[in-house]
């Protein structure tokens, strides 16, 4: 019976080979029970069919609701913490301890030096922008960083030293752009961008977009900054349910 | 939404095909990308938000069927693809609901959303398979689910823990025999729920 079944499924579904469908055919025309056989599977695969698609469609129904929902009770957050921030900022001043720029005081640290201590730049403009960013002169820093990267010697780790120092500079608005641009899933650094990209989105106060690039972050990472990423998240999901 | 968040449409793809969090991921994101344009086309076409919601659904829906068959072979984009199933749903119902275009105007003659008595023949379909399959057993209730939502016996494997995607076949046609004697069992229920499909 199960062998039947089978073989009229490979049919049903158009599995056969042109010779195997012929012989099946023929086989149909000469066989009552057989036709009945095909016509009860197509009929209780129809039936089958229908209600996955009904279930499925429901499914999708949901999560559009949720969307929906979520987009609403995400509009009605943001007006309650704009009516918090008005109406008790002091306590926001006092207790910031949730807070995306306080979670960025909480949870960076700037990149460490890998190109001057590898000794693979001397004499170049590279050791320039790395000396003043060694020394914390970030605005500086991020300057020579970009001169670098418009000069063509882009790379992923002159992006990521220009996206750190403008953070570091107060310029992290500047930081998420560049890093939105010049961010490809492919890139060796890939890693390290996307963990600056939730440092430099924290810092300009982005925490709900923060949450969802460490969640992908998370996703794939083979390690990299793993505690201090689920912690983050952690505290993320408080703030940003 | 950050650029950098999108799924691309291969992943798309591969999520669909997979199941799970990441099936819901990526329909999330279809619906999110596309939800505009398919409102927009509705809308101006003399339907309405709500008419546009069911379109989409009902086209999303279409697009992981379709994807899961391996209809959709990636010639154009995931949005294209959609837009022309929406396109094509909508125009399906304008006929359906007897509304018709006067060139320029398209005059509306009845609302064409999921109508109560959709919903309940959907509904209706619903138990009477979830009765039917509750003959089978659990086990065989999961693989004929995964089957008739065209996963592929290698995602059903994957799915359900079997060691490949033969034991998912086998299975699936173990469970399939006795279904149908079930349905043949239940000539009323089978005629009456098939007269709701066609």
């Amino acid at each position: 019976m199960e062998e039947r079944t089978a073989q009229i499924d490979t049919y049903l579904s158009g599995s056969m080979t042109p010779e195997e469908e012929k012989a099946f055919e023929l086989a149909l025309e000469n066989d009552l029970e057989l036709r009945k056989d095909v016509d009860l599977q197509k009929k209780t695969f129809a039936l089958l069919e229908a209600a996955a698609f009904i279930e499925t469609k429901d499914k999708i129904r949901a999560i559009n609701q949720q969307k929906s929902t979520s987009s609403f009770g995400g509009m009605l957050l943001k007006v309650a913490a704009v009516l918090l921030v008005l109406v008790i900022p002091t306590y926001f001043l006092l207790n910031n301890q949730f807070n995306d720029e306080h979670l960025f005081a909480d949870y960076s640290e700037p990149y460490p030096d890998r190109i001057t201590t590898m000794g693979s730049s001397d004499k170049t403009k590279l050791t320039e922008a790395m000396s003043a960013y060694n020394k914390e002169e970030y605005i500086e820093a991020a300057k020579l960083f970009k001169v670098i990267r418009l000069n063509g010697s882009e790379n992923d780790k002159v992006i990521l030293y220009e996206a750190v120092s403008l953070t570091y500079s107060d310029q992290a608005k500047k930081a998420v752009d560049l890093l939105e641009i010049a961010m490809k899933p492919k890139s060796a650094n890939f890693i390290s961008l996307e963990w600056q990209m939730v440092l430099s989105l924290l810092a300009n106060n982005q925490g709900d977009d923060a949450k969802d690039v460490l969640a992908k972050f998370l996703e794939h990472n083979n390690g990299y900054q793993q505690i201090k990423a689920e912690a983050l998240l952690t505290d993320l999901n408080r703030i940003w349910r | 939404m950050l650029q950098i968040l999108r799924i691309s449409d291969a992943k798309i793809v591969e999520f669909l095909n997979e199941g799970g969090r990441k099936e819901t991921r990526a329909i999330q994101q279809v619906l999110d990308l596309n939800r505009s344009k398919i409102t927009s086309y509705v809308v101006s076409n003399s339907g309405n938000s709500s008419d546009a919601e069911t379109i989409l659904v009902e086209g999303v829906t279409e697009l992981v069927f379709n994807v899961r068959k391996g209809k959709f072979r990636g010639d154009s984009s995931i949005g294209t693809y959609l837009f022309a199933i929406c396109r094509s749903l909508w125009l399906k119902s304008l006929k359906k609901n007897k509304r018709y275009i006067d060139d320029d105007d398209i005059i509306l003659m009845e609302d064409s959303s999921d109508s109560p008595l959709q919903l309940f023949n959907e509904q209706q379909i619903k138990s009477e398979v979830s009765f039917l399959l509750s003959g089978v057993g659990e086990a065989c209730k999961k693989v004929l689910e995964l089957w008739s939502q065209h996963y592929s016996m290698h995602d059903i494997s994957g799915q359900l823990g079997y060691k490949n995607a033969q034991i998912a076949m086998n299975k699936k046609n173990r469970c399939l025999t006795k279904l149908k004697e079930i349905v043949k069992d239940n000539t009323s229920h089978r005629e009456l729920l098939l007269s709701y499909i066609n």
